[in-house]
């Protein structure tokens, strides 16, 4: 099943659909993914284009207008066999594994993440007596906690610990979010916005954290987020999104040095920090559709200045080929584009 | 100061005190939290200047002091409109009635900042009727226009907050402060919560206007990438003081406090060859309680023992460059 590379996580054609007021509208269409063994992979794409779903998805939990209507999603334990996902029962023990045990989670808020009338310690702790195979001591857990704190760089961990998540700052909850996460050394950790709510400051500490973290336990990373400048830093690979679909898919390097699809391309050009001084950012016009109401033929094409009428507002879009190896695009002119410059 | 450059507004030792309470039943102000300590800065007609800083660095108590949202503790912000100067510090709130559509705010949220219950004409219209400059039909046809400006249809007229994306909303929110004819706007973290393409787009719209109707911004952002873009001054704040203030160029490419430093060190840039290093570490200040002399000692790795006796004051490096650091002197 796995080829060349060794993979941690494969999605194949993933399809999520929500059903409300009587209609439904699919939130992903089509996507394949394949996180690589220690790698980042990193899902980027404007609110509503379904890269937080895609994440939810791996660990069941989207909620109940959602429901997903087909694909597969497998995780590849090291030493272990595969687990089909997609097959698992919503009350299974192994789900109830996967989900903290396999693979840990952070959320984008540190403060709702948290919950405020345990102490963090009592959190982070939660993991250990949850999701450990052999039986551990109260007193075993609780100086493994005190260690995983000083890890993520909380200060005299072993009196932080009996904290209340009120008690200290935004950047420390969110270090004990990772440390939730983290105590229980999971081969795969889902990042959702993990540094959007923290100043720049603290954002390049957790950057710099997550960095270390995944030297030292060699955990894959799904790295979800709209920050160029954080996707340049910690990711491997990149997806880009766009309404339920993977607009382009390489490697950071590729997608920032070489983008492909227009969408990729108007993404970078609108983005403050690349632009010269005085010359007008190349902005997207319009806006992001609803999902419910997704343009026919390529969703991109009522804001893409490449559009062909004929073209690209019929039939179901491109489909994602790779183009140059390892280099995937879904555009139906990206030939074109990338050849003749366009 | 150049000649050439018009002041239009001034700022001096501005300072706002936020009362502490002991707790109990008498309750006395136990202490003060310095949200705004002793910031002094000029602006000039049609420039825009950035205020930067970490959460809780006080720059959006300062803007919404500037615009007398908030009474300050002491100090003076004079406004110089059509040759007249008037210190908005200790004007009543009445007189200041007359001054407020001359200087005029764009809010960060434009989901809260928008009253759901009423129609943009009415939102945007609104500040026309308070002030009593236009009547119903003539305040209609204002709004129409204004809308076109931003970027809105004047069929948008009778919609409803809830019919709109975050870009429009935003750019509702724009046209409100735009219909009073302002020569001053805040603009309190205007693109932080819109989608980069659209968050161009209102980047552009914001600098169109400016050159349209020669506006002056004060804007308010933690976004350095934005900032550096928009702004033609920088003042960063640390603490409730400015630390450093200068022209943008100047501020990026030759920062001199080791907080903006640090800031700047910060910033994760899109090009995976540039790699993060960060100069420092260390936590937001806990502004309650902060040491005298330097506020910034705690976190500086350039610290001495010299840092705590000597107090902020922002001194003259080089033309349009001011910074309060004891040790670059």
């Amino acid at each position: 099943m796995i080829n060349e590379k060794d993979y941690i996580l494969t999605i194949d054609n993933l399809e999520i659909c929500f059903e409300v007021d009587g209609g439904s509208f699919k939130a992903v269409d089509n996507v394949s993914l394949k996180i690589e063994r220690g790698k980042t992979l990193a899902i980027v794409g404007e609110s509503g284009c379904g890269k937080s779903v895609t994440a939810y998805s791996i660990l069941k939990l989207i909620q109940k207008p959602g429901k997903i209507i087909g694909g597969k999603i497998v995780l590849y334990p090291s030493n272990e066999r595969p687990i089909d996902i997609s097959e698992l029962n919503e009350r299974s023990q192994l789900l109830y594994h996967i989900r903290g045990g396999y693979i840990g989670m952070i959320f984008q808020e540190p403060m709702t993440a948290l919950s405020p009338v345990h102490t963090i310690g009592n959190q982070i702790l939660e993991g250990i007596s949850l999701h450990s195979k052999e039986k551990i001591s109260a007193k075993k857990a609780r100086q493994m906690t005190i260690e995983m704190l000083n890890k993520v760089g909380i200060p005299n961990p072993s009196e932080k610990i009996d904290l209340y998540p009120h008690q200290i700052s935004g950047g420390m909850r969110q270090r004990a979010v990772i440390a939730m996460a983290m105590i229980t050394k999971p081969q795969l950790l889902i990042a959702d916005e993990p540094t959007t709510a923290l100043d720049v400051t603290i954002q390049a500490q957790i950057i710099q954290l997550m960095k270390q973290l995944q030297k030292e336990f060699g955990t894959s990373i799904i790295l979800i987020t709209h920050d160029f400048g954080v996707v340049a830093q910690t990711a491997d690979d990149v997806a880009v999104m766009y309404l339920g679909r993977i607009a382009e898919h390489a490697s950071v390097r590729e997608i920032i040095k070489n983008p492909m699809h227009p969408y990729t391309k108007a993404l970078l050009g609108s983005l403050p920090d690349l632009a010269a001084k005085g010359k007008r950012l190349q902005s997207v016009d319009g806006f992001v559709p609803q999902s419910f109401d997704r343009p026919r033929g390529c969703a991109f094409h009522t804001r893409c200045k490449y559009a062909k009428d004929g073209l690209c507002n019929v039939g179901f879009g491109a489909n994602l080929d790779e183009f140059v190896k390892g280099h995937k695009v879904a555009c139906l002119r990206a030939e074109e584009i990338v050849n003749y410059g366009l | 100061m150049d000649c050439e450059k018009k002041i239009i507004l001034s700022v001096e030792n501005l300072c706002k005190y936020f009362p502490i309470y002991s707790k109990g039943f008498f309750a006395k102000i136990s202490g003060y939290v310095k949200a705004v300590d002793d910031v002094s800065f000029d602006l000039f007609e049609g420039e825009t200047i950035g205020l930067v800083g970490e959460s809780g660095c006080g720059k959006t108590t300062a803007a919404r002091t500037i615009l007398r949202a908030l009474t300050p503790t002491s100090g003076k912000i004079i406004l110089k409109t059509n040759g007249i100067s008037v210190d908005l510090a200790d004007l009543s709130e009445s007189h200041l009635k007359a001054l407020r559509p001359k200087m005029q705010m764009i809010f960060q949220d434009p989901f809260s900042s928008l009253n759901p219950r009423m129609t943009i004409g009415n939102i945007v219209g609104e500040p026309l009727i308070i002030h009593k400059m236009a009547k119903k039909r003539e305040m209609l046809d204002k709004v129409k226009q204004i809308l076109v400006r931003v970027g809105l249809s004047s069929e948008h007229l009778n919609r409803y907050p809830h019919a709109f994306s975050g870009g429009q909303r935003q750019r509702i929110g724009i046209a409100r402060a735009l219909i009073m004819n302002p020569s001053l706007i805040i603009a309190d973290e205007a693109v932080s919560a819109l989608d980069v393409s659209v968050q161009a787009q209102v980047l552009n719209l914001l600098m169109d206007l400016q050159k349209e109707f020669n506006l002056t911004y004060i804007f308010v952002s933690h976004n350095l990438g934005v900032v550096r873009y928009i702004c033609n001054r920088v003042a960063v704040m640390y603490a409730g003081k400015i630390v450093e203030i200068a022209s943008t160029e100047k501020l990026f490419e030759n920062p001199l406090h080791p907080y903006t430093q640090m800031l700047l060190s910060a910033i994760p840039h899109p090009d995976p060859d540039i790699k993060l290093v960060v100069k420092q570490a260390g936590e937001i200040a806990d502004i309650t309680s902060l040491p005298d002399g330097c506020k910034f000692y705690p976190r500086c790795s350039f610290r001495s023992s010299d840092c705590l006796c000597n107090s902020m004051q922002l001194k003259k490096i080089d033309d349009d460059h001011f910074v309060a650091c004891p040790l670059k002197s």
